[in-house]
Parts: C-alpha cells; sequence; structure tokens
C-alpha cells in the first residue's frame, strides 16, 4: 500500500541523523533524570556558543543577546524533562524555546499590547500539552491529586487559579473582576503553580 | 481541500518568530487545521534549528562559565514574563473537576450549532456573551486579542451578505467552518486570506450552508457605498469600536 507514504517522506528535509543529537539527547535525558550538572555542561557547551551567536544576529545588541542566552539555557536546564526525542532534535527543541523567548522580548521592547504570547502559538515549554489527547492512567491520578492540593492553597490564589483554570477566563479578566493588578494576578497564579508543583513533589 | 495556505515565505517567518503577534496567531490557528502546512512549519523549524546548529562560534565567549554556574544553582528564575501556556489550556483542570472531554473546551456554540475551532484560538471562544446580530443573518462577537487589532468571530447565516466594502486596513480572516465567497474568489475550511485597502468585496454565503470565520482587522473597514455607511449597523459598529478603541 502507498497510502500515507509520500506524507512520510515529505516530514523530514535531508535527515542526516547527526552523532551529536544522539549525544545531546542522552545528555538531556541525564539532566532530566539527575540533573547532572555534568551532563549539562556539555550541553552547555556545545549550545550557549551557537546560541549566543545566533542571539547577536538577531537582537543585534550584546546585553540582549546574553539574556537570551541565558534564558533559554536555564530553561533546558529546568525543563530538560519536556525534552521528547520522539518528536525532534535537541537543536529543534533549544531553536523553540529561543525563538519563544525572543519573541515575547520583541514584543515586550516593541510594547505591543497583544495579549498574544510565545505559548499560545508555539506551545513548547507548557506542561500540560504534551499529549492532551489521552492522558494517561498515572497522569489522571495525578490530577486528582492536584484536586486535593489545591484546596489546600491559600484563599487568594485558590481565587485566581479557579477563575483561570476552571471558568476559563483570561488573566485580564480576572484582573478586572477582582480590582487587582494584571501582574498580581500573574504572579499569584505563578505562586499557585508553583505551590501545586512543590506539594506534588513532596507527596513523590 | 484548503485552497488559500499561508505563502513559504509567511511559513518561514512565522516559525522564525519574526510576524506580528495577531498575523502569527492567524497563521498557528491555520496550522492547526492543515496538515500540509503543519509538515510545511515542522520541516521550517527544523531548518532553523539547522543553521543554529551550524552557526560559527568561539568555544568560548566572556562570562560563559558563571552564566553555567548560575544556570544549574537556580540563581536564575525561568519564569518568563507571561506563563499564559497555562492559562490557554484550561484542558486539565476542567478534566480534573468535571472530567469534561478535553475537546469541548474547543467548541463553540452558536444558536443551537455547535463548531470545532483550532486549539490555538480555543481560548478565545465567546463565554457567555451575547452575539450582536446584524442583516438578519450576520452574527458577530468582538475578541479581545489586545493591541491595536480588532478581532471577531462572525458567523454569516446560509444565503446572508455583507455589504460590498473595502478595507482600511488588513483584514485577515481564517475560515473555520462552512464557506462564503466574494466575487473574487471562495474560500471554505481553513482557508486563510488576507484584504486589503485593494480589495473591495460583498462576501455570500450559499443558501442553507452558513459560515463561521475568525477574523482580524487592524483598522476598521470601510464602506464604499455611503448609503450603506449611514443606514448600516455594521459600519456603526465597526467605526464605534475604532473610535473606542484605547
Amino acid at each position: 500500500m502507498l497510502i500515507g507514504i509520500p506524507l512520510e517522506n515529505q516530514k523530514r528535509d535531508d535527515v542526516k541523523p547527526k552523532e551529536c543529537a544522539a549525544e545531546m539527547s542522552a545528555y538531556l535525558d541525564t539532566v532530566a533524570k539527575e540533573r547532572c550538572k555534568l551532563s549539562f555542561c556539555k550541553v552547555f557547551s556545545y549550545f550557549a556558543p551557537r546560541l549566543r551567536s545566533y542571539a547577536l544576529k538577531q537582537m543585534g545588541n550584546e546585553a540582549l543577546a546574553m539574556e537570551l542566552v541565558q534564558d533559554t539555557m536555564s530553561n533546558v536546564w529546568q525543563k530538560a524533562h519536556l525534552f521528547n526525542a520522539e518528536k525532534g532534535s535537541p537543536s529543534t527543541w533549544i531553536f523553540t524555546i529561543a525563538r519563544n523567548i525572543r519573541f515575547d522580548m520583541l514584543r515586550k521592547l516593541q510594547n505591543r499590547k497583544e495579549d498574544v504570547c510565545s505559548d499560545d502559538l508555539w506551545p513548547v515549554l507548557c506542561e500540560q500539552t504534551a499529549d492532551t489527547t489521552s492522558a494517561p492512567l498515572d497522569e489522571q491520578i495525578t490530577l486528582e491529586q492536584v484536586g486535593q492540593f489545591f484546596e489546600n492553597l491559600p484563599v487568594k490564589q485558590k481565587a485566581v487559579v479557579e477563575a483561570i483554570y476552571i471558568d476559563g477566563k483570561s488573566q485580564q479578566e480576572v484582573a478586572d473582576e477582582l480590582h487587582i493588578p494584571l501582574g498580581t494576578v500573574k504572579s499569584r497564579t505563578r505562586l499557585a503553580l508553583q505551590r501545586l508543583k512543590d506539594m506534588l513533589k513532596e507527596h513523590d | 481541500m484548503i485552497k488559500y495556505h499561508p505563502s513559504e515565505w509567511d511559513i518561514e517567518d512565522f516559525v522564525a518568530g519574526n510576524v506580528s503577534p495577531a498575523k502569527s496567531l492567524i497563521t498557528a490557528a491555520h496550522i492547526d487545521m492543515c496538515s500540509c502546512c503543519a509538515i510545511r512549519a515542522e520541516n521550517a523549524h527544523f531548518r532553523q534549528a539547522k543553521t543554529l546548529e551550524s552557526e560559527k562560534c568561539q568555544n568560548a565567549f566572556d562570562g560563559m562559565h558563571s552564566m553555567m554556574q548560575a544556570i544549574t544553582d537556580n540563581n536564575i528564575s525561568t519564569t518568563k514574563t507571561e506563563t499564559s501556556a497555562c492559562r490557554n489550556t484550561p484542558d486539565n483542570i476542567n478534566q480534573m473537576s468535571s472530567r469534561r472531554k478535553i475537546d469541548d473546551s474547543r467548541i463553540l456554540h452558536l444558536e443551537g450549532k455547535r463548531f470545532a475551532v483550532p486549539k490555538t484560538l480555543a481560548r478565545y471562544i465567546p463565554q457567555n456573551v451575547v452575539w450582536s446580530k446584524y442583516l438578519g443573518k450576520l452574527w458577530q462577537v468582538p475578541i479581545k486579542i489586545g493591541g491595536r487589532n480588532l478581532a471577531y468571530f462572525i458567523y454569516l447565516e446560509g444565503g446572508g451578505y455583507v455589504p460590498e466594502h473595502t478595507h482600511a486596513g488588513t483584514e485577515m480572516i481564517l475560515v473555520i467552518d462552512g464557506q462564503f465567497s466574494d466575487g473574487i474568489g471562495s474560500y471554505r475550511q481553513g482557508d486563510v486570506v488576507t484584504f486589503d485597502e485593494k480589495h473591495t468585496h460583498s462576501p455570500v454565503t450559499k443558501v442553507g450552508e452558513g459560515c463561521l470565520i475568525f477574523i482580524i482587522i487592524d483598522e476598521p473597514l470601510s464602506f464604499t457605498n455611503s448609503w450603506a455607511r449611514v443606514i448600516n449597523p455594521l459600519s456603526q459598529l465597526y467605526f464605534n469600536l475604532h473610535t473606542s478603541k484605547r
């Protein structure tokens, strides 16, 4: 049967699996599982100078370029568990992170008021987007646990999280309703999510 | 079959992150609906990542070691300025609270009809809002995307029309469901088209087949027919919105 073959062939332009990709994938895996600084050092030494060179071209400014490199590599360190070798190479993943950060940096610099940020367009660092179609059983159990922990959040944080995640309101709407600045909504959301994360970790 | 796609260049630019937020939003939503552009975007990511890999580089730069140190000591917060990623995927907690099917969060309800909206636009689905109705067959609801842009979901019932108008700015349309035509072309589900001041058109739908679109306008429409401008509630609406913009 020939069905589907043309698409398969189209899927990647001229793939030449570099040994580097396999090597970097392995390092990222170790970073994710063991928080291994040595492995991170390998990834960092390979990518940071390249990112810097990319960033200098893109931002045209040394300070901004360094900020971009640093933010990108921090995300790599902290979110290595979100890297999925089946979905792409380490360089593709790191490129998308850098591109997202750059997109948001430029928006901020240009003072654009659009309520559209990189995560909406390319949800590469979103914990939940991994596989939304069929959450595996163990994940569902975790969701139920989150439900219990949710009750333990401070009242103010709970209110914000509830409005955003359960009522599906935007952060701006919540800010308007509660008569608090948008920044406060954002920080409460962040704190609440961090807290939930910590509670889950403790539970493990 | 989707007929109108973003150009190769548009996709390349979108992937590079060089496109305005509004246009990026429409492009991302089109990619959600179009498997061929999804592949094009994936290839563009792959190619652009390759250029990152082949960047000329010195082996080290000043401050490299201390940067790495700071990162692994977790002295640097990765909390980006806006982590809306989680905001726009209410799936997770909805699922936990009510075990709703995830797909429900992408369904737009209007007058008893259900429309599946591409996932990038899911967070803009109007909830508990009254749609305005014009000309008997045109339903519309404004969407806040911020900035200077006006965005709407518009549903034109089967056999409906919008008076002839031109465009003062750029109008980007994504057809989410159904089809409409305007004398220039006919546009179907998944098609993405841009109209500007060069285009004068009057969109119509076939009898029995309505059309839901998502539209971003960076300047209000201007009606070519001054008669229409005076009596047409739609033009009033655009003008009102325009003047009341922050």
